[in-house]
């Protein structure tokens, strides 16, 4: 029998207005996956994660988390399913009012009440898994475009949560902070056991992170296999992206965009 | 949350309401006295201003004011969250933004408008009260007892009633205009205008609409 996804999107079609951003895509996210997304800017990477929580509805097709249909859920067992997913987003989001105490604390706080203790205890405890003990007090404009990120990841941790999604984790850091960021990510994932989907367009940290690569092309998955047949796909399309050339299938203006915020 | 949102929109919010209400308190009465002076009857002054303030200025004005520093600043704070994605992340988080944005700053400013509203109309009378005194040879006593006579309960009541329907509407305008804004810096400016336009519209708006309605039906 065959292993059941965490996350299934069956057959996702998302349209806004007459622009359609994906065109019936179909993706499973099993278990310890470190699934990494790629395509091209705008071509509904980050959506597919909105879509995951609930964010965005799909035009039509199904968003299953386990059993349920993420679409159908009441806004309280939405809600209850979002706190089993961590989100890492790529400028951090961090609540810029708010200490790093306070940001962590938050979810833990409204969500489950936990005594000032224990959530002291788990807000310490998951700001050294990020190595950055001692920011406690600091507001997030006081710390660097690495270290909000990280301060985001401990703070995606605090409801260990099975899902975890990164949305361009590495975008807009230097490359070695980068490589600090992906091998966190890694490390984070086999010690918790979490499940993660990575989306991104840096093909050096997609490669040193992936245990799994889709590439999404004008609203279709138009590849799904290990970093290793990735790396080698005949797709034409994959290959220029993998090599980043401008010699190529690879239209420069594409119909797909993001959504307008 | 609420206990900041609170402190913020109340406490902040005094030295404004107190000295705009005080100003305008004192100028009212310096300008109906000398008109009323003509006819003798000047000693109408504290019965004028007492209503005027209670059923009618103190929650207009507390209402103009808040619109102004309260709402453009709620506007403001919750559309920079939006477009640099704090909203979402809170809501990703599986906390509803409603109830944890919206809700406190619907309390604060909806339960401190009528104590703000009591303050304006206290600082209107001080305001009149002087004036009358050093323009109109009405001492203090005289006009404090005018004041006391002159008050029903039915006028405090319509006050603090509009007052906390006036908080309402603010909140209501600002945080909507706040978690809709588009457009990144340029999108929070216009937000921010519009959110103090639209309340201070709507709220001078209802107010009339009220005051027809309540004279229609009190006759």
């Amino acid at each position: 029998m065959s292993e059941t996804p965490l996350v299934h999107l069956d057959n996702i079609v998302l349209r806004f207005g007459d622009k359609t951003v994906l065109d019936g895509i179909d993706l499973k996210v099993f278990s310890k996956d470190r699934l990494v997304i790629l395509g091209q800017s705008g071509s509904g990477k980050s959506t597919t994660l909105r879509l995951i929580l609930g964010i965005l509805k799909p035009t039509s097709g199904v968003v299953r988390y386990r059993h349920l249909e993420v679409q159908r859920l009441s806004r309280s067992k939405l809600n209850l399913l979002r706190s089993r997913i961590g989100m890492v987003y790529q400028y951090s989001a961090l609540i810029s009012s708010m200490t790093v105490r306070e940001n962590l604390a938050l979810p833990i706080e409204e969500l489950r009440g936990s005594s000032r203790k224990e959530i002291d205890a788990l807000i310490e405890q998951n700001l050294a898994i990020v190595g950055m003990s001692g920011t406690e007090e600091n507001m997030p404009s006081e710390l660097s475009g690495g270290m909000r990120k990280r301060v985001s990841l401990a703070r995606a941790l605090m409801m260990e949560p099975e899902l975890i999604l990164f949305d361009e984790p590495s975008a807009g850091l230097d490359p070695v902070i980068s490589s600090v960021i992906d091998e966190l990510i890694i490390r984070l994932t086999e010690k918790t056991n979490a499940t993660s989907v990575i989306v991104t367009h840096e093909m050096e940290s997609a490669f040193r992170i992936a245990t799994r690569m889709t590439m999404l092309y004008q609203g279709k998955i138009i590849e799904d296999a290990p970093p290793d047949r990735f790396r080698t796909s005949e797709n034409p399309v994959v290959r220029q992206f993998v090599t980043g050339t401008t010699v190529g299938p690879i239209m420069e203006t594409s119909a797909h965009a993001d959504p307008p915020k | 949350m609420l206990f900041a949102q609170t402190d913020r929109t109340g406490i902040g919010s005094i030295p404004l309401v107190l000295m705009v209400s005080f100003f305008l308190g004192l100028t009212m009465a310096l300008l109906t006295g000398y008109q009323l002076e003509k006819f003798g009857t000047e000693r109408l002054v504290p019965t004028l201003i007492s209503i005027a303030f209670t059923r009618e200025l103190g929650p207009l004005l507390t209402g103009i004011v808040l619109a102004a520093r309260i709402g453009a600043a709620y506007t403001a704070e919750l559309g920079t969250m939006q477009v640099s994605e704090e909203v979402e992340a809170i809501e990703a988080m599986g906390i509803g933004p409603l109830r944890f944005l919206v809700a406190p700053r619907l309390v604060a400013i909806s339960s401190l408008m009528p104590c703000l509203s009591v303050i304006s109309c206290i600082a209107a009378l001080v305001g009149a009260c002087l004036i009358s005194w050093a323009a109109l040879n009405l001492v203090p006593a005289a006009f404090i007892d005018a004041v006391v006579t002159s008050l029903i309960v039915s006028d405090i009541v319509i006050g603090l009633f509009k007052a906390v329907f006036f908080g309402l509407l603010i909140g209501l305008i600002a945080c909507y205009q706040g978690l809709t804004v588009t457009g990144g810096a340029e999108g929070v400016g216009k937000a921010t205008t519009d959110s103090v336009v639209i309340s201070i519209t709507t709220v001078i708006g209802f107010d009339t609409l009220f005051n027809i309605m309540v004279t229609k039906i009190t006759g």
